[in-house]
């Protein structure tokens, strides 16, 4: 229990270290205010930000917008997977195809899209949608493929027909890396969110960010990013803990 | 080449093509209505020739390009110099944790920050890129040599190696395939990073695939420019990815090995 709490302490000591040099820097090293904020000056403006509810908003806004892309990539990428990973027919007609598209990096698509759809939420939501659908969907495929052929077999002599096989045994052993890609996808939507918002949004972290800088407000800017960074972290070790819940096992096999 | 082979080929080629096919038709219906800013499917091919060999585009490809190999050598250089020298010490730990905070903070989010210190610039655009490199190579880095099994360590100190031999010896060499992983992902990562880094540099920016892309989306529209840049985009990445692997081969030939044996 004491050696827990320390650790715990001694997790602390980085981030206060940061802190501590970045206040030391900005105080003598003749910081300019204008470009360079100190903590203090963020911690006022992080007041500021969030006494207007203006924080909130915008911290709404992205997170509405991350979860509604990142659950219909889900909603398309995980049965798809399951479905190109089972079957040899259905890879051969789409992996060609999401094999030429995967390459493009998510947020290239965002000028293209900018021009059909205008801006606003939809842009952002298709951003993060297609930022999103190709790493689930490429782990999905992997997992399913590599499950061991062994298992079904033991499986099928044991008299199960395949549908019994794929529900019993091959999602289950392929279930933790499913999960794995779910995660990874999450990251990369949540960065294409925030890239998606600088440049085709009036509302949003993203956006939010960009305007202070237009205003030469670097304190507010620095809230936005420290959000942004504790968010991703937060939704991250969501992501494991489900891992870790929904998958114990795969922890004992690592 | 037997023409079964030749068959075989034939009819999954042709697999391959009912989906883009099916897209096309769909794409194709969809410009049929009023008002869409879509480009029919036969007119993405008529300006390639005069857009790929324009001065524009030369330029536009070369900017970005410079920026990204000038970020990646300068961050992959710090990541793994640093990486070893914090692998290596005593204390680490302590100088990780103080990095691990910025880490979760996405190389985007440094977009308008680099905008306010250094303008719309080339040094914008090169120190967001090379934050966004820096950390895959540096974490992979540090995880490569801490990751080293002291029985290494200890079986070349016992044949008499001296401190720094073991290191030049023993620990990067053990540590090399992490810190190509780590190279490769920071390629990656910087080819997703500069369009949007670009796009908000937007209109001043004057050169870059991402200004090209600004440009031809918000200012005037053109739909077959865009795509050509899309494409332009995922084939030097793909391209950058094609070198880092063969390197990876080159250099750490036992980890292909490895791998076929698992």
């Amino acid at each position: 229990m004491r050696k827990k709490w320390l650790t715990s302490a001694r997790q602390l000591i980085g981030p206060a270290m940061f802190v501590v040099i970045w206040y030391l820097a900005t105080a003598y090293l003749g910081g300019n205010e204008q470009k360079f904020p100190s903590p203090v000056a963020v911690v006022r403006d992080f007041g500021v930000l969030f006494g207007r509810n203006e924080l909130i908003q915008h911290i709404l806004t992205s997170m509405g917008r991350v979860l509604s892309g990142y659950f219909i990539a889900v909603a398309v990428a995980v049965p798809l997977g399951i479905v190109m990973g089972l079957y040899v027919a259905a890879r051969e007609l789409l992996e060609p195809f999401f094999e030429v598209l995967r390459p493009i990096p998510g947020l290239a698509w965002l000028p293209l899209l900018l021009g059909i759809l205008g801006i606003g939420t939809t842009l952002s939501v298709s951003v993060v949608f297609i930022a999103a659908l190709f790493p689930i969907l490429v782990n999905c495929v992997a997992s399913v493929k590599s499950v061991n052929r062994r298992y079904e077999q033991a499986a099928m002599t044991l008299g199960a027909n395949r549908g019994v096989v794929i529900r019993e045994v091959v999602l289950p052993a392929a279930f933790p890396d499913i999960l794995t890609g779910l995660r990874v996808g999450m990251s990369v939507a949540w960065m294409s969110i925030i890239g998606a918002e600088l440049i085709g949004a009036r509302q949003g972290l993203g956006f939010m960010i960009m305007w202070y800088q237009n205003w030469f407000e670097p304190g507010k800017v620095a809230v936005g990013m420290v959000t942004i960074g504790i968010i991703g972290f937060l939704l991250d070790k969501v992501l494991r803990y489900l891992e870790a819940r929904l998958a114990p096992w795969r922890a004992g096999l690592k | 080449m037997s023409t079964e082979f030749i068959v075989k080929r034939g009819i999954s080629l042709a697999k391959a093509l009912v989906v883009p096919l099916l897209v096309v038709i769909v794409w194709w219906a969809a410009t049929l209505r009023e008002g869409t800013f879509l480009s029919p499917p036969g007119e993405m091919l008529t300006g390639l020739g005069s857009f790929v060999t324009s001065q524009e585009f030369r330029v536009g490809v070369v900017a970005s390009l410079r920026r990204v190999l000038i970020a990646y050598v300068l961050a992959s250089a710090l990541g793994i110099l640093l990486g070893v020298m914090i692998g290596l010490a005593r204390h680490g730990d302590a100088v990780d944790s103080l990095l691990e905070i910025l880490r979760p903070i996405s190389p985007l989010a440094w977009v308008p920050m680099a905008l306010l210190w250094f303008g719309i610039s080339d040094a914008a655009m090169i120190f967001i890129l090379s934050y966004a490199t820096f950390f895959p190579v540096f974490v992979n880095t540090v995880a490569g040599i801490k990751g080293v099994s002291t029985v290494y360590k200890q079986a070349a100190l016992t044949l008499g190696a001296k401190g720094h031999t073991v290191t030049r010896e023993v620990l990067l060499p053990a540590a090399l395939p992490r810190i190509l992983t780590g190279l490769r992902l920071a390629m990656g990562l910087a080819w997703a990073v500069i369009v949007a880094a670009e796009l908000a540099g937007g209109y001043s920016l004057r050169a870059g695939l991402g200004y090209l892309m600004c440009r031809y989306s918000m200012i005037t529209f053109s739909m077959p420019r865009l795509v050509y840049i899309m494409v332009t985009i995922s084939v030097l990445g793909y391209a950058a990815d094609i070198v880092l692997r063969h390197v990876q081969n080159k250099m750490t030939p036992w980890r292909r090995g490895l791998e076929l044996g698992r």
